[in-house]
């Protein structure tokens, strides 16, 4: 038994995966959005699109504050995937919402107030207890080095996303 | 069991438990998602016609070599050629070594495909950026192109997407359709574009550095494949770095080719050999969803220590 327990008390000391280096920054995110709000999601419906083989979601957010562009009161936001009587669909890496759910949404426009997401669950961040966390942790795509001053799509303070939104205080 | 083999087995399964390591799988409310057949067919998308993708695996590729890179990378997760035999599940390609299909249609059709998208829609679409198919996002599958004004492509720094279609009262997956971001090259040939990625199935070295280049590797088709073939069977992403299912790929990754630990838990506790399927109930009951590679490793661990101290004069039946 000696080998195995030395293993097991070995093994325990190493930490576990570390977080990844991320190409994409919120920077570079406002700059290629039409623009960032901060709202909480109102309601949701799903509906086939036009090829009828695709679900898309179109969610309602009540915008409390705009941080970059124009964006009315109350924005519609189009997602892949949802639900649609027995049938749902899934496309991964895209964002997911809940009703009364807090959001900062990085929004480029569609047609009128219709957006979408920018850089799918990316460009989503959910607001609570004061941080912002994006729609998938850790999520990036290849790693690579971000510009000097510029901090990747992570977990971080909200009050932070807003002014590296805004440009710096 | 060997004395060198138990030691073998219960060194696996602590290091399972002691890294956290453990596999997600796919939810929608409180199901679980999976195949309910263990046969589930797929296509491969021609990518040498009109809208093809080329230069997928290097210049001049014929289909052969294409369609069994992908057949390697989903027998990754099945027992085809002695991988698992904890498993049953079997994914196949119905268009066998040499057949593509044309179609590059996606989303809900009872039809998985694996598609190479050939690079940008603003580029592929006659019309360019303004052709009518933007309007109401089908110039991916008319095109075959990555529609990043599209909500379901989005972005430009994607790699891959799978769409999975399903029951949403069970769970059970009904389609799901893989899509590669791969790059045009008339859009430019050094590495990396700004649009797409060049997908390679060579060696593992040297790193590419044009679009188009032989005998080198970049976006690695198998490791790709291997990982979107998860999502297919209802896994998701998780956090251990040495995973099939870890979310990020560098040009040059090949570690997904091979299923780590959690992976093969995974597959093996959801689709098990002569076993029913692991579900999570249906969305108007609770959830039976929460079986992590972390406990079950550890359970493993003591069900080997314990059998260990019972061996002499035990008869198992495991």
């Amino acid at each position: 038994m000696r080998v195995p327990l030395a293993l097991l008390l070995l093994l325990a000391a190493i930490p576990a995966a570390a977080a990844v280096a991320a190409p994409v920054t919120v920077e570079n995110l406002a700059r290629e959005a039409d623009a960032v709000v901060r709202g909480k999601v109102q309601r949701r419906v799903s509906r086939w699109g036009e090829d009828q083989r695709h679900i898309f979601t179109f969610v309602t957010v009540r915008v409390g504050a705009v941080w970059r562009g124009n964006a009315p009161e109350r924005v519609t936001v189009r997602v892949p995937g949802g639900e649609v009587g027995e049938i749902g669909q899934k496309t991964d890496a895209a964002p997911e919402f809940e009703d009364g759910e807090e959001v900062v949404l990085f929004l480029v426009r569609e047609d009128g107030d219709t957006f979408r997401v920018h850089g799918l669950a990316l460009g989503k961040f959910q607001v609570k207890k004061g941080e912002a966390r994006p729609g998938l942790d850790r999520f990036t795509f290849t790693k690579g080095l971000i510009p000097a001053g510029e901090r990747r799509v992570e977990i971080m303070p909200v009050d932070e996303l807003e002014w590296r939104v805004r440009g710096r205080p | 069991m060997s004395p060198a083999l138990w030691r073998g087995a219960v060194a696996a399964a602590a290091v399972l438990a002691v890294s956290g390591a453990t596999y997600v799988r796919t939810t929608a409310g409180k199901v679980c998602l999976y195949w309910a057949t263990r046969h589930v067919s797929y296509l491969v998308s021609d990518f040498s016609g009109t809208y093809g993708a080329r230069d997928v695996c290097g210049p001049s590729t014929v289909a052969a070599t294409v369609q069994a890179v992908v057949q390697t990378s989903f027998h990754a997760w099945t027992a085809a050629g002695g991988q698992l035999a904890c498993t049953d599940l079997q994914l196949v390609n119905e268009g066998g070594n040499a057949g593509l299909t044309s179609s590059t249609d996606t989303g809900y059709d009872n039809q998985n495909v694996v598609v190479w998208r050939a690079g940008p829609c603003t580029s592929l679409a006659p019309g360019g950026a303004t052709d009518p198919c933007f309007a109401n996002h089908t110039c991916a599958d008319t095109y075959n192109c990555w529609d990043t004004s599209a909500p379901n492509h989005g972005d430009s720094k994607i790699i891959a997407l799978t769409t999975t279609s399903y029951n949403t009262r069970t769970g059970q997956i009904l389609d799901a359709d893989m899509e590669l971001n791969a790059a045009d090259p008339a859009l430019g040939t050094i590495l990396p574009t700004t649009a797409g990625f060049y997908f390679t199935c060579g060696p593992m070295t040297p790193p590419c550095t044009t679009l188009g280049q032989a005998s080198c590797i970049y976006m690695d088709v198998q490791n790709t494949v291997t990982h979107e073939a998860g999502h297919f069977i209802g896994f998701a992403h998780n956090t251990d770095a040495v995973s099939t299912m870890y979310p990020t790929a560098s040009p040059g990754d090949t570690a997904k080719r091979s299923l780590a630990g959690e992976d093969i838990q995974g597959v093996c506790d959801v689709y098990p050999t002569g076993g029913p399927t692991l579900t999570c109930g249906t969305n108007s009951s609770g959830c039976g969803c929460g079986t992590t590679g972390a406990e079950g490793a550890l359970g493993l661990a003591a069900v080997l220590l314990a059998w260990r101290r019972r061996r002499p004069g035990m008869r198992t039946t495991s």
